[in-house]
């Protein structure tokens, strides 16, 4: 605990709350100013039998894509920074911190911002849903499912981040593999179910919870769709994302700067 | 004995940067490190510190095996300063200050007493991305100093430094043993910095300790010696025939000559109707037994 209060203490001046507030902001706002405008939305809001708040759903979940994987890049390249920066990684293991719990420190702190975005997402998705009276009732199974799998992907991503924040000198690195998630993440619901799945920030695309029927590969219909969504692919995912997780970490304890 | 290393190794690619090294440092000592650049000084250094695991050999610190489960417990006692100076740039000398306190769970009379021996109490409200570089070598060895260190390693503390800065480091590093009881282990490739603050000296050269002695066995290895200039040099060479003169390029060069003795010489070579222009007496530097113990090789 004293190693992340000063991890903390060491984010001073560093604007790392307010960057990750604009980037949430911006997103946010990108993605709820266009429901205003949207007639099939709103001709939903009043409907009980219609998925009003599914369409809400899928709004941050067709954008996390996009907006994630540069969020993750961003804070964690900002949290990693300063230590290449101030060549600090033998001034902190000199003094009693070792390589574990910079490890621990750093990525407990970008997943509980990333995790902070989830949940702000999710309580931005109940408050504008209330706010335009939406009368259908809150699925909150299919809201739980957006968080924990928004979670789940978001893990792996965290974990890719840090690592290569923390072992590249040169910030562009993970700054450049940010930006190449973010391309995948948000063309990832143009391509196959199988591709997206390979490519890690494709998986934001599983979270749709609603779209039109494309069964059998054809459009079944016009009408939208309510869909569940496919945790295997989220769950092997994760299960890879942990290994990385051990992997990663275990380089980082050996690597020498 | 504060260090004692054996056999101590780093290979790195096949090639071994650091050989069977067996370095000795007494309590109350400042030991001089030198070698050339990629000597293996640093390697050295942070294979002590534990930032680099040696390939063999063994290391001893204040008596106790120095490994991984008793790394964090014995760097305690042990303040660092390796290769440049760490810092955060984005916080203040005292924020960075407040940050080794925390790290080591010092009271804050510790970090008051280390920016006092540095002298920087006025720059703590600074940030340390505006310091010069001098100002975060200061602050680099104040935060070595915060935990009141049994032994302090500092390398190449005096890199990038102006004259005034290394003097300055010089008187601090001079009063660390005698004033706060500390052992120093410094390394440089400025011969004469070593010369005016070291108590012993240690030589590596191709990862190599090709010498460790005290530095009165090194000032005994460097004889001093009598050069003299005359209006006949030839001439004044046969009179002194008996001190064994060595005829150098304008002058003539005699032993290790006692006051008595070079007086004599000069009254000798003046009955003989030879003027005396110059008498100097001239030491071996610590360059001239370097070049000779690492055969010329070493880049100064």
């Amino acid at each position: 605990m004293k190693y992340l209060w000063l991890e903390l203490y060491k984010l001073k001046h560093r604007k790392v709350f307010l960057t990750f507030l604009v980037i949430l902001g911006v997103e946010l706002l990108f993605v709820f100013s266009n429901y205003g405008n949207n007639k099939n939305f709103l001709n939903m809001v009043s409907d009980p039998a219609a998925p009003a708040w599914e369409d809400l759903i899928i709004g941050p979940a067709a954008i996390n894509g996009l907006f994630f994987p540069i969020l993750a890049a961003v804070i964690a390249s900002r949290i990693c920074d300063m230590e290449h920066k101030g060549n600090t990684w033998k001034l902190l293991e000199c003094n009693n911190q070792n390589r574990k719990t910079i490890w621990f420190c750093k990525f407990t702190i970008v997943s509980t911002l990333m995790m902070l975005a989830i949940f702000i997402q999710a309580f931005t998705i109940i408050a504008y849903g209330n706010s335009v009276g939406i009368v259908q009732t809150l699925p909150v199974r299919t809201l739980l499912g957006f968080v924990l799998g928004t979670a789940m992907i978001t893990f792996v991503v965290v974990t890719i981040q840090v690592f290569f924040s923390l072992v590249c000198t040169n910030q562009l690195v993970p700054m450049s593999i940010g930006m190449v998630g973010a391309l995948i993440g948000f063309i990832s619901t143009l391509l196959p179910p199988g591709i997206r799945n390979i490519l890690i920030w494709g998986n934001y695309a599983e979270l749709m919870v609603l779209g039109q029927d494309t069964s059998s590969g054809n459009l079944q219909s016009s009408g939208l769709v309510v869909r569940n969504i496919n945790f295997i692919p989220l769950v092997i995912l994760f299960v890879v994302g942990l290994v990385a997780y051990v992997v990663f970490r275990k380089r980082f304890e050996k690597y020498e700067y | 004995m504060i260090v004692s290393t054996e056999n101590l190794s780093k290979e790195y690619d096949g090639i071994y940067r650091v050989n069977d090294l067996d370095i000795q440092i007494n309590e109350g000592d400042i030991y001089g490190f030198l070698g050339p650049n990629g000597a293996g000084k640093s390697t050295t250094m942070k294979m002590l510190l534990g930032l680099v695991k040696p390939s063999k050999g063994s290391i001893e610190i204040m008596g106790k095996s120095f490994n991984e489960k008793n790394r964090q417990e014995i760097l305690k006692s042990v303040g660092s300063l390796i290769e440049s100076p760490s810092y955060y740039g984005h916080l203040t000398g005292g924020e960075n200050m407040e940050i080794i306190r925390r790290l080591l769970g010092l009271p804050r009379k510790n970090i008051e007493e280390a920016v006092h021996i540095v002298r920087m109490e006025k720059q703590m409200n600074k940030k340390v991305k505006n310091y010069s570089l001098g100002m975060k070598q200061r602050l680099g060895i104040a935060m070595a100093l915060a935990r009141r260190p049994k032994l302090l390693v500092l390398d190449e503390p005096t890199n990038g430094l102006d004259p005034a800065g290394i003097e300055e480091m010089r008187e601090l590093v001079k009063t660390l043993p005698t004033k706060y009881g500390m052992t120093v282990m410094i390394s440089s490739h400025i011969l004469s910095e070593v010369d005016q603050m070291a108590t012993v000296v240690g030589i590596i050269n191709h990862g190599e300790l090709i010498f460790q002695e005290n530095m009165s066995v090194l000032d005994a290895q460097r004889q001093p010696y009598i050069i003299l200039r005359t209006s006949d040099n030839n001439l004044s060479c046969q009179i002194l025939r008996n001190m064994n003169p060595l005829r150098t390029g304008d002058g003539l060069q005699l032993g290790a000559l006692s006051d008595e003795q070079t007086g004599k010489a000069v009254q000798n070579l003046c009955a003989n109707d030879i003027a005396v222009y110059r008498v100097e007496e001239h030491r071996e530097s610590l360059e001239d037994i370097f070049l000779n113990l690492t055969g010329k090789e070493m880049t100064l």
